[in-house]
């Protein structure tokens, strides 16, 4: 078995990435910083004894560099893992330019032209696909603007892959994570509890191959997702959220 | 990143000071804790019995998510500093390999091993923690993060070892590993009358055995003398299958609202450990034997939030019998009993603040009380007038002046931090001892 992650440095992506190694999967690891790559990679390979393929790049920026990495040798994935993404404190109202871009092409853009490159492998290899949304993305707020639109969008086009992918088995899911204990959370006085990585790894891998499009993680916050989306807009647009 | 603050405990209970700290998970997060502006220090598990990984002052620089091993050769093996002892060695056991020192419970990180320069069973043998260590890679504020070893900027590398982390962030080392033995230990147990003669049964033994140390029964002020048992392990190759592994957490610390470790309960606690020992024999595991707190961790939180504090003193071998008799007079006036005493050998040379040198160390284990406090500042005086030092990352409550007496090379470590620290890094340890 072979599996891709997009975004395996730290955090969900580094813990998939160890869960699959575990599992015995051979990995295709992208990260932006070759120096979190590495010692990953190396990691994996001496502890598991499989075969690891490290590839430097950030999405959005070279998202290019990623797709002819992944076609030149590893077309024969079983599984891709679309983690990588980036939110910012400063996402709130009036954003600076460059900030706009970035997040719109690490958490939009980026993702997506990856996975328009990669469309005919994973339909070759009918292939799992999983994409990291965001419950940020169950109602627009002023707080993680950009970010959550950038997710929502994202979604969308994996709803559209999996309606493209529909007359094969490749899966496609996209999950809405709720908080995660990353450095993203860190120091955060967070309104529930965080999920650690591995026990989101564990459930997203656990998961793979049913045919769910959209998933809730933890589970929970499917009821606090229907509950934002019932609060009328006089009572919502007063929620310091 | 910016810090978060949270209560720290050092592990004996004696130190609680709440502190910022960060957890990076990747290289640029580590990299801008340097423009946090105050003095970091390095944190691997956080079970330094002293308060050495944080501080009121500092940033603690939680170095967990930097737990990989970046290469393996067949006689080295490079790892981040975050790696736990225990998760190390498990993977070099399947390539039949083992650290050569290893402290005695298997999450300290190796970082922790590197600032603290720690021993095991065998440091007559084997030497300290880092004898084994070839090479460093060391981030510091205002310069590149880069490799140091002994012939690459020695001095900075001399520093860092047993540095307590005062020259920079250790991120990731390179260690020699020896060849694995066997995965058993064949214990041999021998019967000591007192500690000179313990002193005397492991002399005999030294060079015959490949694991030393003994548990002697100071319990009862005035009455015991530190009869018990040395222990002596060799390696023994054997078919039978390992039992699985178990590692005491210490996830939820010192819940027992009084110590349970008192002086009604030491004697027995060591009479019943007497008589357990008098039955040992049998292989041991090598993971047993190399990690005694992984299975009987449940020792320290028996002390409850009062906490315990432990003082190593190592002792010149032609001072000890002149030594024992003054601490067991001492003890007697006292009247403190001692929960845990454990006597190992030891050989090498004093460098600085090193915990090292020829002779005995002894390790005694107390209830944190007013009296027992005031008993070890009587073994403070006693060390200092018999030539012995203290160790530092065990003792939680030695000055920094009794320190300077016992240390030779106090003066050299602190010149040398003048030159690499420049006030960039710090912790409560380094307060207490005026580094």
């Amino acid at each position: 078995m072979k599996s891709i992650v997009v975004g395996a440095s730290a955090g969900l992506g580094r813990a998939l990435a160890e869960v699959l190694a575990r599992r015995g999967h051979d990995l295709v690891l992208v990260a932006s910083d070759s120096r979190d790559l590495s010692p990953l990679a190396s990691d994996l390979a001496i502890r598991f004894g499989i075969e690891v393929f490290p590839c430097a790049a950030r999405l959005g920026t070279d998202t290019q560099r990623v797709s002819e990495f992944v076609l030149a040798a590893h077309t024969d994935f079983d599984n891709l893992f679309l983690i990588a993404g980036q939110s910012s404190l400063a996402d709130a109202g009036s954003v600076p330019d460059e900030l706009c871009s970035s997040l719109a092409a690490a958490n939009f853009n980026g993702p997506i032209e990856l996975l328009n490159a990669l469309l005919p492998a994973i339909r070759q290899q009918e292939a799992n696909l999983v994409v990291a949304g965001t419950v940020a993305s169950i109602r627009a707020r002023k707080r993680n603007s950009i970010y959550a639109s950038a997710k929502a969008g994202l979604e969308f086009y994996a709803e559209a892959l999996r309606h493209s992918l529909a007359d094969t088995s490749a899966t496609v899911c996209c999950y809405r994570l709720g908080y995660l204990a990353t450095s993203m959370t860190f120091g955060q006085r967070l309104p529930f509890p965080a999920l650690q990585p591995a026990a989101a790894a564990e459930s997203i891998i656990g998961h793979l191959g049913r045919r769910t499009g959209i998933r809730y993680l933890p589970g929970w916050w499917g009821l606090i997702a229907l509950v934002m989306k019932l609060i009328p807009w006089p009572v919502f647009k007063r929620l310091n959220i | 990143m910016q810090p978060a603050s949270k209560l720290f405990r050092s592990f004996d209970q004696g130190v609680a000071i709440v502190g910022d700290y960060v957890a990076p998970d990747r290289f640029r997060q580590l990299e801008e804790t340097l423009s946090l502006g105050k003095p970091l220090i390095a944190r691997g598990a956080g079970l330094s019995y002293v308060p050495a990984s944080f501080g009121a002052d500092s940033v603690s620089v939680e170095m967990g998510q930097f737990n990989r091993i970046m290469a393996i050769e067949p006689e080295r093996v490079t790892v981040e500093a975050g790696i736990a002892i225990g998760d190390l060695q498990a993977v070099l056991s399947g390539r039949d390999r083992m650290l050569a020192v290893q402290p005695g419970y298997p999450k300290i990180s190796v970082g922790g091993c590197i600032a603290c320069n720690v021993n095991g069973k065998n440091q007559y043998r084997d030497g300290q923690f880092c004898d084994w260590v070839d090479r460093i890679l060391l981030l510091r504020a205002g310069e590149e993060m880069r490799w140091i070893s002994r012939s690459e900027e020695g001095e900075l590398f001399a520093a860092t070892c047993g540095g307590f982390g005062l020259t920079g962030i250790i991120v990731a080392a390179t260690l020699r590993t020896v060849a694995l033995p066997a995965r058993w230990i064949r214990q041999s147990v021998v019967e000591v009358t007192d500690l000179r003669d313990t002193a005397e049964a492991m002399l005999a033994r030294r060079d015959e055995v490949e694991l030393l140390y003994s548990w002697n029964d100071l319990s009862i002020p005035g009455r015991s003398c530190g009869a018990g048992f040395v222990y002596a392990g060799q390696y023994e190759a054997s078919t039978r299958p390992l039992p699985p592994q178990h590692c005491y957490g210490f996830g939820r610390r010192a819940q027992l609202p009084v110590s349970a470790v008192n002086d009604v309960s030491i004697p027995w606690i060591n009479r019943i450990y007497r008589v357990m020992s008098a039955r040992a024999g049998a292989p041991v595991p090598l993971f047993d034997f190399l990690y005694p707190a992984a299975r009987q961790g449940y020792y320290f939180d028996l002390f409850g939030r009062q906490g315990f504090f432990e003082t190593q003193s190592l002792v010149p071998l032609e001072r000890w019998t002149g030594y024992v008799a003054r601490l067991l007079r001492l003890q007697a006036q006292a009247g403190v009993p001692v929960a845990l005493a454990s006597v190992k050998l030891f050989r090498g040379q004093r460098k600085l603040l090193g915990y090292g040198g020829d002779g005995i160390s002894l390790a005694l284990d107390f209830v944190r009380n007013e009296r027992s406090l005031a008993f070890a500042a009587q073994l403070d005086e006693l060390n200092c007038d018999e030539g012995a030092i203290s160790c530092i990352y065990k003792d939680s409550r030695i000055a920094g002046a009794t320190v300077k007496r016992q240390y030779p090379g106090y003066d050299a470590f602190r010149d040398q931090l003048a030159r690499f620290n420049g006030g960039r890094y710090a912790s409560a340890l380094s307060e207490r001892l005026g580094l």
